[in-house]
């Protein structure tokens, strides 16, 4: 039975739409992050799933029970916050009783339910600390505890990493994943970090000015990106504009702004002439054996792995990412000359964007 | 031309050490980011250097001159604060073109000025905007469009790309860094976010606890952290505490409770209490160590693997092609290189207490 449907979902604000039209289905006991820019409706996707907002039009459903209408607390959700606050002046086990007090528990159950829940984030040690002796990450787990105590198997969680430093978000991070799959809770989650919601779930909600773009699991919206916008947002790709010059079958060839030519395998039905965008992640892009002659422009080592820029003919930029053990074995000097490949069978071609390539990775 | 150095430089806020015993020096030119845990202090740091917090013990010299009394307005430096601090009764414009015009810049300097700064912001739209009706990210680029357009010699920013989307923070932090470098000017950036540092400088300074953990390049810092607590903070280590079970010249095998490796002996004894540790990404796979894929997630280019190797948890970061047929469960062979397997003595604490962020 699917723990979460969305029926046609719209809500403006004044002369914003925010959501506009959405429909999606989310299973039991699963993890699902909802990823986009600031502003493409998310959170207010999240606040309208927890009864926090209620839609203009159309209808949600938790566990086949129509809840539009329903009040928050009613609809076995419970909404974490960006900023969640702990109250200063109470210990961790007096801020998760008050959170479940609140919400109508009796206090006996609400003390039964604390330690159960401390365990669960591997805080039992500290009940009795108070909020400012904790560490940030351990009081994002004491207000994840709140929320946990409640009881309430649909967990909305907003930018819950938001507030945390980036060494700190990937420990949180893995504690989430742990924490969802040991209470088999249904979680949606909201971020616009790319890689949080490539590492955490089970299925990825890809949205835009009020739209769902792109729906599926991770591999699925990376190794196969409906749209540029897809392409750009997820991972990391470099976009090459031109003109079909043959279709032969599936082969489609394009032909560059510097009058380079490149192939591309696609149904999409491409016709001579037309404009096309091609995508390819900047991994996929072979350096050293290929048609391209291109001249390093720029080295950026960022650990894992490092951006390399290389220059084609006509000042045509392309970015490569080497992982380490390559850039530790080669050389990558700048201004050497390099033959790039770009795979035929990894490049994804869509239709030129009604706005243009860069009026659809802008608008973001 | 700003070189700067911070001599001994102790601050205390009542009974807590912000900064003890602090000594930096920043190269005319240099690009440098400090990183750290928060409340490590280097926001303290940066402010001390601005001339914002005083009242510290040691001294502020940029371009060997002390500043410990120069008033702040006298520093000539550019500072873009965290939480931006725009004139809120000007526009977009009036901000950006404030500090030329006060300086009694020609009309038509101060105009193409302002008006480069805030191209390269992809600011030109809101020109006539107050700061009240721009996004965060819209704010904090006005604010760094302000510092560069102020002929500020030296830089010094807080956070400077927080507030900005994901996607427009890592396009952005390589045009800063371009900008800088054609004008010549010298930056301090404090950031808490790895890769915007390692991205970003020349140069690295860690820090945790009010103290400097060390410096140095990128590339030094990631490959050949000195400290634990750096390969720690910087990227993701596997870090397993061990024995050395075997001393030799040139190398030393090493027992991870179970699992014998073989790294390089800088100086170890046998029977001595080691940590070790390995890039996940630096990890082949393909070797004589076997074990059991408990979960597999990508990330990127990478796909992530978490093994079961003796009971231990081995994380091996791969390019997703290389791995595309393991799955959760599968059987898998690592190497772990012997040039990338890095031994550090045991500081004697637990380990948890040698990493902990705070």
């Amino acid at each position: 039975m699917p723990k979460v449907v969305l029926e046609k979902v719209s809500k403006r604000f004044g002369r914003i739409t925010a959501l506009d039209k959405i429909d999606l289905m989310l299973d039991d006991g699963e993890y699902s992050c909802i990823l986009g820019p600031t502003g493409s409706g998310k959170t207010t996707l999240l606040k309208i799933i927890a009864g926090l907002v209620e839609p203009d039009s159309g209808d949600v459903y938790i566990d086949g029970k129509r809840v539009t209408g329903t009040p928050a607390e009613k609809r076995n959700a419970v909404y974490m916050h960006q900023n969640y606050a702990l109250f200063p002046h109470l210990t961790v086990s007096q801020n998760i009783i008050f959170g479940l007090t609140a919400r109508g528990f009796e206090e006996e159950t609400a003390r039964r339910k604390v330690s159960e829940v401390l365990e669960t984030v591997k805080l039992g040690e500290w009940a009795n600390a108070y909020p400012r002796e904790l560490s940030g990450g351990m009081q994002q787990r004491v207000a994840l505890a709140r929320c946990l105590a409640t009881g309430a198997r649909l967990l909305l969680l907003d930018e819950p990493l938001g507030a945390l430093d980036a060494r700190l978000r990937l420990e949180v991070r893995r504690e989430l994943s742990r924490i969802a799959e040991e209470l088999n809770l249904t979680v949606i989650h909201v971020t616009h970090d790319q890689s949080e919601a490539l590492s955490l779930a089970d299925r990825l909600i890809l949205m835009r000015s009020g739209k769902i773009i792109q729906t599926g699991p991770p591999e699925e919206v990376y190794f196969k990106p409906n749209s540029v916008f897809s392409a750009y947002f997820v991972g990391e790709s470099v976009f090459l504009e031109g003109v079909v010059r043959r279709v032969d079958g599936r082969i489609v060839t394009l032909e560059l702004r510097n009058g380079t030519v490149i192939e591309a395998l696609s149904n999409e039905g491409f016709k001579r002439g037309e404009l096309a965008v091609a995508a390819v992640r900047c991994e996929d892009i072979g350096v050293g054996g290929g048609p391209l002659t291109a001249r390093l422009k720029e080295v950026n080592f960022l650990g894992s792995f490092s951006k390399l820029v290389f220059e084609l003919t006509g000042g045509l930029k392309i970015t490569v990412n080497i992982p380490l053990p390559r850039f530790i074995k080669e050389e990558f000097r700048i201004g050497a000359s390099f033959q790039l490949s770009i795979p035929r069978e990894k490049t994804y071609l869509f239709k030129q964007p009604p706005m243009g390539l860069m009026g659809e990775i802008e608008a973001v | 031309m700003p070189s700067v150095k911070v001599e001994n430089v102790t601050k205390k806020f009542g009974g807590f050490t912000a900064l003890d015993k602090v000594n930096i020096n920043v190269d005319d030119g240099e690009y440098v980011s400090i990183i750290g845990p928060s409340g490590c202090g280097k926001t303290t740091l940066l402010r001390i250097i601005a001339g914002i917090i005083g009242d510290y013990e040691g001294h502020v010299y940029v371009d060997g001159r002390l500043f410990d009394d120069k008033p702040l307005e006298e520093r000539g430096i550019g500072y873009v604060f965290q939480n931006i601090a725009l004139f809120p009764n000007m526009d977009v414009g009036g901000n950006v073109s404030y500090s030329p015009r006060a300086k009694g810049l020609d009309n038509s300097v101060v105009r193409t000025t302002t008006m480069e700064m805030l191209e390269l912001m992809k600011l030109r739209e809101r020109y006539h905007d107050f700061p009240r009706s721009l996004s965060g990210g819209m704010q904090q680029k006005t604010a760094l469009a302000r510092a560069l357009a102020s002929s500020a010699r030296l830089l010094l920013l807080d956070e400077p790309l927080s507030l900005l989307d994901l996607k427009v923070r890592t396009e952005l932090r390589y045009e800063l860094r371009r900008i800088v470098k054609d004008l010549g000017l010298t930056a301090i950036h404090v950031t808490h976010d790895q890769e915007e540092a390692m991205a970003i400088s020349d140069r690295i300074i860690v820090m945790r606890r009010a103290q400097i953990v060390e410096d140095g390049t990128p590339v030094d810092l990631y490959l050949h952290p000195k400290k634990i607590f750096t390969g720690y903070f910087l990227g993701e280590s596997n870090i397993f505490e061990g024995s050395v079970a075997q001393a030799d010249e040139g190398t030393a095998l090493i027992d991870l409770g179970g699992l014998v490796i073989t790294a390089r002996n800088t100086g170890f004894q046998t029977g001595e209490k080691v940590i070790v540790m390995v890039r996940p990404e630096l990890i082949e796979i393909g070797g004589n160590i076997s074990g059991r894929v408990l979960k597999k997630t990508l990330e990127g280019l990478f796909s992530r693997l978490i093994l079961d190797v003796k009971g231990m948890r081995i994380v091996v970061k791969q390019p997703y092609s290389t791995v595309a047929e393991l799955g959760e469960g599968s059987s898998v062979s690592i190497r772990l290189p012997e040039e990338h397997v890095l031994v550090y003595k045991h500081p004697g604490r637990d380990l948890y207490s040698e990493i902990s962020l705070y």
